[in-house]
């Protein structure tokens, strides 16, 4: 198993657990860490808080970000990983609920690497995040930070 | 034989010769003229008459005397008719005489009277006087019946001739009446005491002489003929009468301005009496406007002539009237200058309307100018006229917009299909007059307005008067614009809120499908499998409910809409996915209409899906698109052999989430009419349907009511 770690940024406990069983019943077994709202992801990306002296060496290779989030929202968390050179080419993958959060994301589609919209049907669900895992841990080419790394 | 005698047949025969001599020149001034005709006629009665009285004065006996009274009974019992014809022709009743009753019935009274006499009952006998004979009448009544007749008749046409009088414009034409009123009466006194009081009284001094007496009436109208032209018209008598009665002022002076005579314009323009302008000065009477002195007329002697100048007429009272005057020298037949022509023009009630107009010219530009909304003009493509808040609207300097296409300030979203619409309004088809529409201001800022076009005629071609109001920053709009910001946010909370326990309700009984599996009996997997069922149902009515009103919310981009070809497309749509369907599709061609292209893809997509879903349980199937004509205009619709509905329940079709079949039969959730209900009414038209239980449905709807 490679350090390739996921990063779930997601509120919602049920969503979390839904989230979780997805990827392991996609057979995704990387490490998942999860944040509970956008302040919290964004300390642990850039060491702050709670995550303060961690190793930034190691990043999430793949974000699956929720955009209704406490305290700091999705989009701003995501603008404020584009803003920084550390994070500026982490994949983020955002999750929509809507097509009306779709609206929302066009107005900054090229800064989010994909989106997926949660099914209510789970089984659909399942095989959104099994494709998605697929992508970006096997296919997609690691962006050079890490592989300096 | 005595003197006494040969004064009186000279006199009757001088009378006679009189009398010929008046007919010659009547009938030769015009002889076809009717009056001409029947003053010839009168004449040629006095003549009979006076020629028979010569003989009848002549005669040697009373036998003799009868035989020629009766010959001059001819005219004196006949006359009184072509006196009152002719004065009734001449006082203008010529209708009367193309009464063929009325001309009648004066021919047989005149008979009535000369038969009469010769029927020995008027006069009857004579006396032998040394003038020739006197006469006696059979008595008083004849004598009477007689009088009457005549007195009557003379008596109207001396009536005819007053009432001339009263109503005559010009001198000429009451000097007339005047001599045609004197002429009879002094005849009909003299006459009747000649011939009829002395006779009665059997006075036999003075002869009955009443035809002689007659040639002062007779000179009378001879007098007319010639100095006034009665029975004809020529050009000198027409000018005299135009320059009496014309409505401009005309005053002739001598070349030291002293005035000889005033039309009566000038009179009434001075307020003066007749004469009393005689002899005063032109430039006393009319001064420049301007100097209020007399260099206009230094100006006309100088040049000879003058013409339109502004100038004011002094009149009697001290005020002064407005004129247009035109003053010019008149030459005599030497060549040299013998007076001044001057003609003047009151131009006081066309310096009130001018005034008029011009405080109603004020009154519109103040309201054009100070508008809330922008105003202007434009023909053949290109802005001749805008108002200060039209300029600002479109982001110009007041001046700066005018002279500009208009095609450029249309948003190009919007622009073509516009342009079209205003050349065919302009060609006066019935096109709508007040819509929503987008402009470009002069930085390429997009401005929502309401225009209202209306043709007028400007310069003399066709050209559209525009009213803009911009509703961008209406009071309302914003409203509706929070209103709709807030919507959005709730939409978006819903959609978001409300599918998270949908999202755990399905997923965790997926979960417990999957890993409880082995412990559940085929019941309890039933129930879980309608849960999951139940929550993406749900999700599913979130979802449409959301399309629903992002429909109501979302911009709207006009433009001609090829609606054929969108369900065309549509239909190929639909048969991808049941490929194995028995359906026809007919889609009429050239269905063409303004709108939103999405929306009305929206529209065309539910009527189909709707027509192709409720069709599916026929083995064939035909769908129909096209148009008719509903009131006047386009009418569009989508027709099926399906299932279609009873008509009791058609007003329910329209209503969010209401379904007349059950979803087990055909799924749907109700939401697709009355989202294609909403789009039409944004687009101005209607949506209804017919049907009918297993013979299908027809949906119609109408764009831009």
């Amino acid at each position: 198993m490679d350090k390739r770690i996921i990063m779930l940024v997601e509120d919602n406990p049920d969503d979390v657990d839904l989230t979780l069983r997805a990827l392991k019943k996609g057979n995704i077994l990387n490490e998942i860490v999860i944040a509970r709202d956008g302040a919290e992801a964004l300390d642990y990306l850039f060491g702050a808080g709670a995550h303060a002296g961690r190793d930034l060496g190691v990043m999430p290779a793949v974000i699956l970000l929720d955009l209704k989030l406490p305290k700091i929202e999705g989009l701003e968390v995501l603008r404020r990983l584009r803003a920084d050179a550390r994070t500026r080419l982490l994949p983020v993958v955002v999750l929509t609920s809507s097509r009306e959060e779709q609206d929302l994301l066009n107005g900054y589609a090229s800064s989010a690497n994909s989106y997926i919209r949660k099914p209510v049907d789970f089984s659909r669900f399942v095989e959104a995040v099994r494709q998605l895992g697929m992508y970006w841990l096997l296919l997609n080419e690691l962006p050079p930070l890490q592989r300096t790394a | 034989m005595n003197v006494l005698r040969l004064v009186n047949i000279l006199s009757h025969f001088t009378a006679f010769a009189i009398y010929v001599c008046l007919i010659v020149f009547v009938l030769h001034k015009n002889p076809k003229g009717l009056i001409n005709r029947i003053c010839a006629l009168t004449l040629a009665c006095f003549a009979v008459w006076g020629l028979a009285v010569v003989f009848f004065h002549n005669a040697a006996s009373a036998g003799e005397a009868m035989f020629w009274l009766n010959m001059a009974s001819l005219g004196w019992g006949s006359f009184p008719v072509p006196v009152l014809w002719f004065y009734l022709l001449f006082t203008g009743h010529d209708k009367l005489l193309k009464n063929r009753l009325f001309v009648a019935a004066g021919v047989l009274l005149a008979a009535f009277f000369v038969r009469l006499q010769w029927a020995g009952c008027l006069i009857v006998d004579f006396i032998r006087q040394p003038y020739g004979w006197s006469t006696v009448w059979a008595g008083w009544l004849p004598m009477v019946v007689f009088s009457c007749y005549y007195a009557l008749l003379i008596g109207a046409c001396i009536f005819l001739a007053i009432d001339l009088e009263r109503k005559a414009r010009s001198r000429r034409e009451k000097s007339q009446a005047r001599l045609l009123i004197a002429g009879p009466l002094i005849t009909l006194c003299l006459g009747s005491l000649s011939d009829i009081i002395f006779p009665a009284l059997r006075i036999g001094v003075i002869p009955p002489a009443a035809v002689v007496f007659i040639l002062v009436w007779a000179g009378g109208l001879g007098y007319a003929i010639f100095r006034y032209g009665l029975m004809t018209l020529t050009p000198a008598m027409a000018a005299a009468d135009i320059l009496e009665t014309m409505g401009d002022a005309l005053l002739l002076a001598k070349m030291d301005g002293a005035i000889v005579s005033a039309n009566r314009a000038a009179l009434g323009l001075l307020g003066c009496g007749a004469g009393e302008l005689t002899g005063r000065r032109l430039d006393s009477v009319i001064v420049d406007e301007k100097s209020g002195g007399p260099a206009l007329w230094r100006e006309m002697s100088e040049r000879g002539w003058i013409t339109g100048r502004d100038a004011i007429c002094l009149a009697q009272n001290g005020s002064g009237v407005p004129v247009s005057l035109s003053a010019a020298t008149v030459k005599d037949k030497e060549g040299d200058p013998a007076g001044v022509v001057t003609v003047a023009h009151d131009m006081t009630e066309h310096r009130r309307l001018e005034l008029d107009l011009r405080k109603s010219e004020r009154k519109y530009r103040a309201l054009v100018e100070h508008a809330l909304i922008g105003i202007g003009i434009h023909q053949n493509g290109v802005l001749l006229f805008a108002n200060p808040k039209l300029a600002a609207l479109l982001g110009y300097a007041p001046e700066g917009v005018v002279g500009s296409e208009i095609a450029g300030m249309i948003h190009p979203d919007e622009r073509d299909f516009v342009m079209a619409r205003s050349r065919r309004r302009q060609a006066g088809g019935g096109e709508p007059e007040t819509y929503e529409l987008r402009l470009l201001k002069k930085d390429g800022n997009v401005v929502h307005t309401l225009i209202s076009n209306a043709v007028i005629e400007y310069n003399g071609s066709p050209a559209t008067m525009i009213t803009v109001a911009d509703i961008g920053d209406t009071k309302a709009r914003k409203e509706l614009e929070l209103a709709n910001k807030e919507l959005e946010a709730f939409s978006y909370s819903v959609s978001h809120d409300l599918r998270a326990p949908l999202r755990s309700i399905d997923g965790f009984s997926q979960a417990f499908l999957d890993d409880y599996e082995d412990r559940m009996d085929a019941q309890g997997k039933e129930y879980l499998r309608r849960v999951r069922a139940a929550s993406q149902r749900m999700a599913r009515l979130i979802d449409d409910l959301l399309k629903l009103s992002r429909v109501t919310r979302a911009d709207m981009s006009y433009r001609q809409v090829d609606l054929s070809a969108m369900a065309k497309a549509i239909a190929g749509e639909l048969k991808e996915t049941n490929p194995e369907r028995a359906v026809e599709f007919v889609v009429a061609e050239g269905a063409t209409a303004p709108g939103d292209a999405s929306l009305l893809r929206a529209v065309l997509e539910n009527l189909l899906n709707n027509a192709w879903k409720y069709t599916a349980r026929h083995p064939r199937a035909r769908i129909e698109f096209g148009v008719v004509e509903q009131d006047g205009r386009p009418a569009y619709f989508v027709r099926d052999d399906g299932a279609g509905f009873d008509m009791a329940y058609a007003g329910k079709l329209f209503t969010p989430f209401q379904r007349l079949h059950d979803s087990a039969e055909f799924e749907g959730t109700g939401i697709g009419l009355a989202t294609a209900q909403r789009i039409v009414r944004r687009h101005g038209g209607r949506i209804w349907a017919e049907g009918e239980v297993e013979k299908g449905a027809v949906f119609y709807f109408t764009l831009q009511s």
